[in-house]
């Protein structure tokens, strides 16, 4: 690790802070989650009970939390189609469709990154609310028939509605990203692409999206993340609900420590979700080609 | 046998014309290079026979069919860029195939023109590597493939040898040439580099500021050039210009005073000087047209610095009135810097140019007749 003639000693007192501060805010909390995933015990503080790897059993036979799991799927992949996809539509009008006032329309739909999604939540909460919210009426107008207790209140569609939220708020960014990435793309390539033959859509699908794949998979990789860590946006939106509808992996590990008590389960349930995410990790990085 | 003529072509940006009316008809497999100053045009002029740029007003035609109107790929020309402008993502046997690949040609009958055109261009090792993992030359030659590759009838080019270092240049200069005579379509080829259109070309289009200054041979521009601008643009190192004026004219003979020299020159049979006596002229000195001469017979100078390149030596040389100037040798002379020296411009190789920079008919003898 360290090169010939450096000394070890030395570096290791720089690093010394950094360790400190990594050791005892990510490592040694992470350490005591896999402790205390074996423990059963109900108040922060409180007794605890070893219990072996009975805790990891529970979530098998437990119902909402396969829930949540599939829930954060769902977001997953829809986010994807949302936020990368139409993010990649809107890149690609902005960099070779739109030719004027570019930079407003890219500031305007880079816009709701910068608000806190709480916040977020709650407007679309007011939003779509059912009774005071707008968009019934909206949808009125086209004659789009709406559920009595509004879309969040409805147990098949609340999830749809929390995603859209999220791809609200994260399309932009998306967007932003590629078109970063499609703006990297010489415009020596898309004249030799015409000499040869090649425009329009067929231009994007063999010039541009070869050329901005990593950026893809890095939205991809992070889109899927921000799924399966999503947690503000439904516990304000929805808090889980109707029932347990849009309960996800971080909402019900919330609830399970927090308001059920279950301390133990809630960090065995931490175990898997780091589990996942390491997963995602190995993924996004075997997908970067050099 | 090709040919390519051009008509009027006109390019606005806007309000701002950048191509005024430019004629050509280029005939048969001819290399011509298109040279001039930053700005002049050159490249809009190759981009717009490319069809990456829309013209304003005139005709190209290949073959007789106007060719305008019609998609780049349409057009039956092929180019070579600047930077290469490979496709990362693809190999280099499909970056040759790219064009095929787009006009629907079978996959045999694309690898068969890939391979074809890998085997001139010796790339066949390199068949299946991304542009990425090749040097400078070999992607240049990927370029040039990729244009092989679609058997064009006129092959463009846009300073495709710039970003190559000197000796891998001169080498591509080389082979683009053979290659465009194994080809035997036309070629068109942009550079900035006199040099290279000079060793290159068939015939050479001299550009400047939208318009085309005189197309000739590399010699008939060297040795004839029509204006000053093309006299200065053309040859290495550059045309010597000195200010001097009409002080005798009689019958086939006018006189000059150059810096206080007196130098009799023939008009070309036939010719009459557009100027007239006591006119200010200018005077265009190449720097082999320089006869060193006796103390006192010329113009007195001092030894700036001589450049031993031994086949020949560069002297610049300060003449009187802050005038410097280039003098090329052949031979090996021992010139201390700081000496004194005296020069008197050769008569037979003088170029004379009135108050509009537009040359005299003055009889000269070039190098090759002595």
């Amino acid at each position: 690790m360290f090169s010939k003639g450096r000394e070890p000693v030395s570096a290791l007192l720089l690093l010394f802070p950094m360790l400190v501060l990594l050791g005892g805010f990510i490592f040694l909390p992470l350490g005591q989650v896999f402790v205390w995933s074996l423990f059963q015990q109900e108040v922060f503080g409180g007794p605890q009970r070893f219990i072996g790897l009975a805790n990891f059993a529970e979530m098998g036979s437990d119902r909402v939390f396969w829930q949540a799991l599939v829930n954060n799927m769902i977001f997953a992949v829809l986010s994807i189609v949302l936020q990368v996809g139409m993010g990649l539509v809107l890149a690609a009008l902005l960099d070779h469709g739109v030719r004027r006032f570019r930079v407003v329309y890219r500031t305007i739909i880079f816009a709701p990154i910068v608000v806190s999604t709480a916040a977020i939540g709650l407007l679309w909460g007011l939003m779509l609310d059912p009774n005071i919210g707008p968009i019934t009426d909206w949808m009125s107008l086209f004659g789009v028939p709406m559920p009595r207790n509004g879309i969040l209140g409805e147990p098949d569609l609340a999830l749809v509605g929390t995603i859209f939220v999220g791809a609200w708020q994260y399309t932009g960014f998306m967007m932003v990203i590629l078109l970063a990435g499609m703006q990297s793309i010489p415009e020596e390539l898309y004249e030799a692409a015409r000499m040869d033959g090649c425009k329009g859509i067929r231009a994007f699908i063999n010039i541009t999206l070869p050329s901005i794949r990593n950026v893809i998979v890095t939205c991809v990789l992070l889109t899927v993340i921000g799924a399966f860590k999503v947690f503000d946006l439904v516990y304000v939106l929805t808090n889980g609900g109707p029932g347990t509808a849009t309960e996800v992996l971080a909402s019900y590990i919330f609830r399970n420590a927090f308001e059920f008590s279950n301390i133990g389960y809630a960090n065995a349930m931490s175990v898997v979700f780091l589990g996942i995410a390491l997963i995602f990790g190995v993924i996004q990085h075997r997908m970067i080609r050099k | 046998m090709t040919e390519l003529k051009i008509d009027g072509l006109v390019k606005r940006y806007g309000d701002a014309e950048v191509l005024h009316g430019l004629d050509l008809d280029v005939e048969g497999n001819e290399f011509i290079v298109f040279v001039g100053p930053s700005g002049c045009g050159k490249s809009t002029f190759l981009r717009s026979i490319a069809g990456l740029e829309d013209i304003s007003g005139g005709t190209i035609a290949i073959d007789g069919t106007p060719i305008n109107g019609l998609e780049p790929d349409q057009r039956g020309v092929a180019m070579v860029f600047q930077n290469y402008a490979l496709y990362p993502h693809m190999t280099v046997a499909e970056n040759m195939g790219f064009a095929l690949k787009m006009a629907g040609v079978s996959k045999p009958d694309i690898a068969t023109k890939v391979n074809a055109a890998a085997e001139i261009l010796k790339l066949e090792p390199y068949l299946g590597r991304r542009p990425a993992d090749l040097s400078g030359g070999q992607r240049q030659r990927v370029a040039i493939g990729r244009a092989i590759v679609r058997a064009p009838k006129v092959f463009l080019f846009d300073e495709p040898l710039s970003n190559l270092d000197a000796d891998l240049r001169a080498h591509m200069r080389l082979e683009i040439i053979k290659l465009h005579r194994q080809q035997g379509a036309i070629s068109i080829y942009v550079t900035h580099d006199q040099v290279e259109a000079m060793t290159m070309a068939d015939r050479i289009v001299v550009m400047r500021d939208g318009y085309i200054e005189q197309v000739g041979s590399p010699l008939e521009l060297y040795n004839n050039p029509v204006n000053r601008f093309v006299a200065g643009f053309l040859g290495t190192p550059k045309m010597n210009f000195l200010p001097a004026r009409v002080t005798g004219l009689r019958d086939a003979t006018a006189t000059f005073e150059i810096l206080g020299t007196s130098i009799a020159v023939e008009i070309v049979d036939g010719e009459a000087l557009s100027v007239a006596e006591g006119a200010e002229i200018e005077i265009g000195i190449r720097a082999d047209g320089w006869d060193v001469v006796a103390e006192g017979e010329g113009m007195a100078g001092q030894v700036v610095h001589a450049e031993q390149l031994g086949r020949e030596t560069v002297t610049f040389v300060m003449l009187e009135g802050d005038t410097q100037v280039t003098m090329i040798q052949t031979g090996q002379h021992q010139l201390k810097d700081g000496e004194a020296i005296w020069l008197k411009p050769a008569a037979a190789r003088l170029h004379g140019f009135d108050g509009n920079g537009l040359s005299l008919p003055i009889a000269r003898q070039h190098a090759t007749d002595a």
